[in-house]
């Protein structure tokens, strides 16, 4: 398989003088064509530090980066804005779209930057707006959609350039669960249909276990990575929150847990402590009974670091 | 703490509150200067015998006042604007709305203050500095020496009067204003143009109308010059210019952005859609407000052509009015003292150098007053031809009266010249006459209005010198050439003038007058400084405002357009194309309402040009592309210059570079 993505010693810190923080301390990783990958970890585990360096916006302090083959590192400020208009798709939590643009006008504008041709675009948004179901509110502005139509006109826009590599920000960030699965849908065809090779970092188990393989990041470092295999959502899910209970003990995932808990709320009662079961992810436990678990199953540390 | 609050956020927002500060100084300052004009006592002495003039001056400030507060008050509703956010936070935290109103009046109070003492300051220099400094490009003897109370007191007030008017303004809205509205006013979905083509249309029919209006007016200003129109229908004409002029901007704000967005395929290359939809919202919330700017940015530059053309004018009409340093004349059969006394007194003032005297002849006939038509009227009220008998004067004194001035020498076949002083006696058909005098008959050779003011009647009939030899010299004039040296004209003047008021009062009626050069000089002087200071200090206000409007309302936008150059940012434009983006958006917007009024020089020039072509002012033709030139030129760097400060501030404040 053909490396898209090569990170190799990666070392970035913040500030300067006495109080340098850091939030990346020479990690390296590698990501394959049509990879889908997912990287979770606590909060302040350098996350979205990896993905900022990877999407040039932000500079490492050492190491290199190269994408097909090119050091990223070396390149000058024009032509890292040259690399990211042409290889890289984003999707942020938020602030993804223009607000004083049309959904259609937002979706198509990596093509305007690259000045392509004008009936190509027009079919290439037909294209991508059909397959993320975004195809009627293209005339509407971003203010009038809903939070998940947006996040997917936001994938749109990502793809629409056939990009070597789709960045992902907590993208279900500000979603309920029933959105964030759709999203995740979305991102999987986007993954198996356009062939996009996806990075995409998260806080919520259920997010990430969507993912072919999941990276746990600790301290600026990969502590541990998980790969699907043929296993089922569910099973993934389960060691996610395995895993991530062990890497970062309680409240590891609060934040991320939120819209969980908001949501999905499949009451539990008192003492079933854990619920996997059940068709799809309808069965995920509620944030209270998560943060149990992970509080009762920090001390296996040593074991679940293992697999 | 609500003190370190206000300070830290005056520190944050610097940029805007600089644009807000300076413009707030500047504008105190041009107040301070116009006030001071209008109420120092040097230009009492001018002003005392015609009370209208200060009073349409005491309105015109009063007017230019409104117009500062109005848009002072809306740039107070911008800053109020870029921290609702702020404020809303405030709020959510507990904070009451008295505190917050506190806070917005406490740091108001505290720009406005300063801004009055720097604009004070600041109003010093300008005031004498600037005009001092113009009036010698001018040449023109004008000097302010004491600030007048007055003028002080009324810009103090005046500002006091415009701050209060703004925060009253900006108090009423967060008195009112929910905490969603604050938090979430920048949320605001954007809006789409309606009916963007039947603004488009509103658009190219304003432009029409505004070329046939210009066209109109240009026909009305011959119809003024020749036949004596009353100025209401050229003014009718000009009001109508603005109104559409407000229209055009209107739709062209609202009308051409969306067109070319519903046209895709043309603009959407780069970031066009991008800047496109930037200037759309903006345009199309402040299509009414830039229409206005539009409208007294032309009024600004128009009254700037307009002081500057009419000041030529003065100058030029000395020359035709007061030709010779003094001219006297006196009827000769009453008071041919008079010549003698008048040259005497003038002696103590100026060393005479040459004197040239010559008369005005009646034949005792009408023939060319009849031939006009102009006075049947009074004839037929019974008047009788007495009063308008023709009059002549000898080829060879007007010869030697011209030559001088530098005009050719007339040369006469057995004809007649008809000079006028009136434009309208060019208008007649005077080909069609044919004088005769003891039995001799003369033809007409050619009438001219182009020459000064040397006899005061409507027209004069110049022959050969033989055919007036016979007539009766009904009156006598002396021209008197002197030394250029300097003394006081006031005093000659109000001398000279107590001689005629004698000579009159003896003589019993009007028979007896003098022109004095330079008496003549000062009083146009002084209209002109009056003009000139009036229309540039007006001019400079308007300006400055529409700039301080257009940064204000950019910079307030760029807290959130950061966000959105952010993901241009991530989405691959570069450095260039964000700043070249950045440019075109805050270029449009400000190039919008000060394109056509800049452009406006040219159609002002092409009106000054007829009218000193009417005029007999040729000299002064070339010099109307050069004034319309320069003041477009002064407003264009003075109107780029603020642009290129905005445009820098907003440059660090989407973080381009
Ligand atoms: N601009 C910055 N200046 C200084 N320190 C920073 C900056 N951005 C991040 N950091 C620090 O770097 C570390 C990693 O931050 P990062 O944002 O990558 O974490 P994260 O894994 O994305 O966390 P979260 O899940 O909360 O988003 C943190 O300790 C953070 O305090
Ligand atoms: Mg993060």
């Amino acid at each position: 398989m053909e490396k898209v993505l090569e990170v190799r010693n990666v070392t970035k810190y913040y500030g300067g003088g006495s109080v340098v923080a850091k939030a990346l301390d020479g990690i390296s990783l590698s990501v394959e064509k049509g990879e889908f990958t997912a990287v979770m970890g606590p909060s302040g585990s350098g996350k979205s530090t990896l993905l900022n360096v990877i999407a040039t916006i932000d500079r490492v302090s050492a190491g290199e980066i190269l994408l097909r083959g090119k050091r990223l590192t070396e390149m000058k400020e024009k032509e890292l804005s040259v690399f990211r208009r042409d290889q890289l798709g984003f999707v942020f939590q938020e602030y993804n779209l223009l607000d004083t643009l049309t959904v259609g006008e937002n979706i198509v504008l990596p093509l305007n930057l690259r000045r392509a041709d004008y009936q190509e675009s027009r079919k290439k948004l037909e294209q991508v707006s059909e397959a993320l179901e975004v195809a009627d509110q293209l005339d509407k502005f971003p203010g009038e959609l809903s939070g998940g139509q947006r996040q997917r006109a936001a994938c749109a826009r990502a793809i629409i350039t056939d990009p070597a590599l789709v960045l992902a920000d907590e993208p279900t960030g500000a979603l309920d669960s029933r959105n964030s699965k759709k999203l995740m849908e979305t991102f999987r065809s986007m993954n198996r249909a356009f062939g996009s090779t996806i990075l995409m970092v998260t806080h919520d188990p259920v997010v990430g276990s969507y993912a072919d393989r999941v990276l746990f990041l600790k301290d600026g470092k990969v502590w541990n990575e998980l790969y699907r295999g043929d296993r089922s959502r569910q099973a993934v899910y389960r060691e996610i929150m395995a895993v991530s209970a062990a890497l970062g003990g309680e409240g590891a995932f609060m934040e991320g847990e939120e819209p969980l808990a908001a949501e999905t709320a499949a009451p539990m009662p008192e003492g079933t402590s854990v619920c996997y079961g059940g068709p799809g992810m309808e069965g995920a436990p509620a944030a209270g009974e998560g943060r149990g678990l992970m509080g009762k199953d920090a001390s296996m540390e040593g074991e679940v670091s293992k697999c | 703490m609500l003190r370190k609050l206000a300070i830290r956020n005056v520190r944050r927002q610097l940029g805007n509150y600089l644009i807000y500060f300076m413009t707030l100084a500047l504008v105190t300052a041009l107040l301070f200067a116009v006030n001071n004009i209008i109420y120092s006592d040097n230009l009492a002495v001018f002003v005392v015998d015609e009370e209208e003039a200060q009073m349409v001056l005491a309105m015109a400030t009063v007017l230019i006042s409104a117009v500062v507060a109005f848009v002072l008050s809306y740039a107070g509703s911008f800053m109020l604007r870029l921290r609702k956010q702020e404020f809303g936070m405030y709020l959510t935290l507990g904070m009451s709305r008295g505190d917050i109103l506190k806070l917005f009046f406490l740091e108001n109070s505290v720009i406005c203050i300063a801004a009055l003492g720097v604009g004070a300051a600041a109003g010093l220099f300008f005031f004498q500095g600037f005009t001092a400094v113009l009036m010698n490009l001018l040449e023109i003897e004008f000097t302010i020496a004491a600030y007048s109370p007055e003028g002080m007191l009324r810009t103090a007030l005046l500002v006091a009067g415009v701050f209060f008017f703004a925060s009253l303004a900006s108090a009423f809205y967060l008195k009112r204003v929910s905490i969603y509205g604050l938090l979430h006013g920048a949320m605001k979905v954007e809006r789409k143009v309606k009916h963007p083509y039947v603004w488009f249309v509103v658009m190219a029919v304003s432009l029409a109308m505004m070329a046939i209006c210009g066209l109109a007016f240009f026909r009305e200003v011959d119809a003024i010059m020749l036949e004596g129109h009353r100025m209401d229908k050229a003014m009718g004409l000009l009001l109508i210019l603005g109104i559409f002029l407000l229209l055009f901007h209107m739709g062209l704000a609202k009308g051409l952005v969306s067109v070319l967005l519903r046209r895709p395929g043309l603009c959407s290359r780069g970031a066009g859609t991008f800047v496109l939809r930037q200037l759309s919202g903006t345009l199309s919330i402040n299509s009414l407000m830039l229409g206005c700017l539009a409208f007294l940015l032309s009024f600004a530059v128009i009254g700037a052509d307009t002081s500057f053309i009419a000041k030529t004018m003065l100058d030029d009409m000395l020359d035709q009015e007061a030709p010779y340093d003094i001219l006297c004349h006196a009827e000769k059969s009453k008071n041919s003292g008079f010549l003698e006394e008048a040259e005497k007194v003038a002696g103590e003032y100026m060393e005479i150098r040459e004197r040239l005297s010559y008369g005005i002849y009646r034949s005792g006939g009408h023939e060319f007053n009849e031939f006009t038509g102009w006075y049947q009227q009074y004839v037929e009220e019974g008047r009788g031809w007495a009063d308008f008998q023709d009059v002549f004067m000898k080829l060879s004194d007007f010869n030697k009266i011209i030559t001088p001035l530098g005009y050719e020498p007339v040369f006469l076949e057995g004809r007649f010249l008809i000079v006028g002083t009136a434009l309208e006696t060019s208008q007649l058909s005077w080909s069609d006459m044919i004088f005769e005098h003891k039995g001799k008959k003369y033809a007409f050779q050619d009438c001219r209005t182009d020459y000064p003011l040397l006899c005061y009647e409507r027209f004069y009939v110049i022959l050969l010198d033989e055919a007036v030899a016979d007539m009766e010299c009904h009156e006598e004039y002396a021209a008197y050439r002197t030394a250029g040296v300097k003394y006081d004209a006031a005093e000659l003047w109000e001398r000279l003038h107590g001689i005629v008021l004698r000579y009159r009062r003896d003589g019993g009626a009007y028979n007896c007058g003098f022109v004095l050069r330079e008496y003549s000089k000062l009083e146009k002087d002084e209209s002109a400084a009056v003009l000139v200071l009036g229309a540039l200090f007006t001019a400079g206000v308007f300006l400055l405002l529409a700039m301080a409007i257009l940064a204000l309302k950019t910079l307030s936008a760029m807290g959130e357009d950061r966000r959105r150059y952010e993901i241009l940012f991530r989405l691959g434009l570069g450095e260039e194309g964000r700043s070249r983006a950045l440019f075109w958006q805050t270029f449009s917007f400000f190039l919008l309402p000060f394109a056509v009024p800049i452009a406006m020089g040219i159609p002002a020039a092409m009106v000054g040009q007829r009218i000193m072509e009417l005029g007999n002012m040729e000299g002064s033709i070339d010099a109307m592309p050069v004034i319309a030139g320069s003041v477009a030129f002064v407003m264009a760097a003075v109107y780029l210059l603020y642009y290129m400060a905005a445009y820098l501030i907003a440059k660090r404040a989407v973080r381009v570079g």
